[in-house]
């Protein structure tokens, strides 16, 4: 088996430092102030804080894992149902004519209601905090999983169905032979969208008001003017949406060694 | 020369409809064609008339409207490993190795893991493989590719190949060695075989029999026995034999 060595690449690196350093240079001229943007220095110091807990310099000195594993407990929740009932009827409507005819239709029309106008009737169905969150969560990532997959598996090549039909396969072999791993490049970017989404809509569901969690910082946070606060939580957000999406395209790549290489 | 029955299709007919409103097309017009045990049959005819719709009936892909396919004195209704297809491109999975690929079907079958890989190593073996048993497909040439097409059906020991121009894709160097590698194939392991081609020389070259095919609606105009003897070394597309023979189907198929 091949292995991809995927280096870092450094000119990927010349922007990010550019920023820093106009951020730093900002931040040292007093032009804006730092009740607005702090300077990126104390920004890692809260973050040293918030991680470490030594420095009591916020109310979440040391509180990192605590809110990370609740904001984590719940993207994975409501990513696992998103994926569930996304790659079941994903799969199904892309194989079946007539499973296709009944449920796409809804589907796409309960899409077109974006996500955050699920807000309301979710917090009036669970109430403000957890469950509005999975429930978000579920269902913004439900849709491009369920989309991506169902092209993948409509999109199957007729031909690989004969071949394999020709050496022998019976219908379900046809389908975790050859529909499966045909499909899979689809599903793993559905996947990947879904799990973005995952992340976002986290955030908004935790806006709404749950104990932990990072969204709940960075909106207690803002009332308390803890901005350097509110940067951090954003940093962990991002840090934790390409770890997982890393974690998620290892495992793709456990069951399909040749799934989403592009990516 | 004469052979048992293997394949037999008998007065079949079949026409597409290709939108509502219009009336169907008729492709295959009451089309009869027998191969025995063995035997080396080419189908030759002008673009569209109908042979690979014959190809993918006789592998149980498509229904035929009308008449009888019989193959081993059983009605064909499914695609079976004892008709192995091979299509004009190779259509292997691309996501399986060289050896993955030629594995499939006995895979299928659950037989013993060491008896797989022997057989695999085999049959790669046969069609010249060896060396490239962990290549994925897109890492090869179209002659290789389509040469691990027709390990992964030989596998499976089938009575019978069905070849819809297996070898029309490839140049004209690889094309003379695919068709001198069928030939060693055919003695060694002796399936029937039925293959379509364009190629005068081609199927004078392989086939035992020739059916010639009008245009659309297809049918039979002409079955001819192609008298050289096997082996057929290249040189015998000099022979003054064979070059009358080609003007003949080429007469046949420009009239
Ligand atoms: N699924 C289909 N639906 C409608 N028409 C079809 C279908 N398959 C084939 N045809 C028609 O049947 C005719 C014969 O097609 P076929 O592919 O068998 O021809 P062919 O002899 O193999 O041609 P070629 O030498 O170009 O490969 C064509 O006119 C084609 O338009
Ligand atoms: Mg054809």
């Amino acid at each position: 088996m091949r292995r991809y060595r995927r280096r870092l690449d450094p000119v990927g690196f010349i922007l990010p430092a550019l920023l820093l350093a106009i951020w730093y240079l900002v931040g040292k001229s007093g032009e804006i102030p730092a009740y607005l943007l702090p300077g990126p220095e104390s920004v890692l110091q809260v973050m040293a804080d918030f991680v470490s807990g030594t420095a009591k310099l916020t109310p979440y000195s040391g509180k990192l894992i605590e809110n990370l594993s609740a904001s984590f407990l719940r993207v994975i929740t409501g990513f696992a149902i998103a994926l569930v009932f996304g790659l079941l009827m994903g799969f199904l409507t892309g194989r079946i004519k007539p499973v296709k005819r009944l449920i796409d239709p809804l589907v796409q029309a309960i899409r077109t209601v974006p996500g955050i106008g699920w807000l309301p009737i979710a917090m009036v169905w669970f109430g403000v905090g957890e469950q509005t969150t999975v429930f978000l969560i579920s269902l913004a990532a439900f849709f491009p999983i369920y989309i991506n997959t169902a092209h993948g598996a409509s999109e199957v090549p007729a031909a690989l169905i004969r071949a394999g039909k020709m050496l022998g396969a019976n219908e379900w072999k046809i389908f975790t032979t050859v529909i499966l791993p045909a499909a899979f490049p689809a599903v793993v970017v559905g996947l990947r969208l879904g799990l973005g989404v995952a992340w976002a809509y986290l955030v908004l569901g935790e806006l709404t008001g749950v104990s932990t969690g990072l969204g709940a910082v960075m909106m207690d946070s803002r009332m308390m003017g803890q901005v350097e606060m509110i940067l951090v939580s954003m940093v962990c957000i991002a840090v934790m949406g390409i770890l997982t999406d890393r974690i998620l395209l290892w495992s793709c790549r456990l069951i399909f060694p040749l799934s989403g290489r592009e990516g | 020369m004469h052979r048992k029955n293997l394949f037999l299709m008998n007065n079949v007919c079949k026409s597409f409809s290709v939108s509502a409103g219009n009336k169907p097309l008729n492709v295959l017009e009451d089309i009869t064609l027998q191969i025995g045990e063995g035997e080396i049959v080419a189908l030759i005819g002008p673009s569209g008339c109908g042979k690979s719709t014959i190809i993918k009936i006789a592998a149980g892909f498509e229904k035929a409207d009308k008449g009888s396919i019989v193959f081993c004195g059983d009605a064909v209704t499914a695609p079976s490993p004892q008709r192995g297809v091979v299509f004009q491109s190779a259509v292997l999975f691309p996501w399986l190795t060289v050896s993955q690929n030629i594995a499939y079907g006995l895979k299928l079958k659950r037989l013993n893991r060491t008896l797989i890989d022997e057989k695999c190593a085999e049959f790669i073996s046969i069609v010249g493989l060896t060396g490239f048993e962990h290549y994925y497909p897109h890492q090869l040439s179209g002659g290789m590719q389509q040469r691990v097409a027709i390990a992964r059906v030989l596998i499976m020991q089938p009575k019978m190949l069905l070849m819809d121009e297996p070898f029309a894709s490839l140049d004209a160097q690889t094309r003379i060695l695919m068709q001198q590698l069928l030939l060693s194939i055919s003695v060694r392991l002796n399936p029937a075989v039925l293959f379509v081609t364009h190629d005068v020389e081609e199927a004078l070259i392989l086939a035992d029999r020739i059916y010639v095919m009008s245009k659309l609606p297809g049918s039979v105009i002409r079955k001819i026995g192609v008298p050289f003897l096997k082996p057929r070394p290249i040189s015998l597309m000099g022979d003054y034999e064979f070059i009358k023979l080609k003007q003949e189907i080429l007469s046949l198929l420009f009239n």
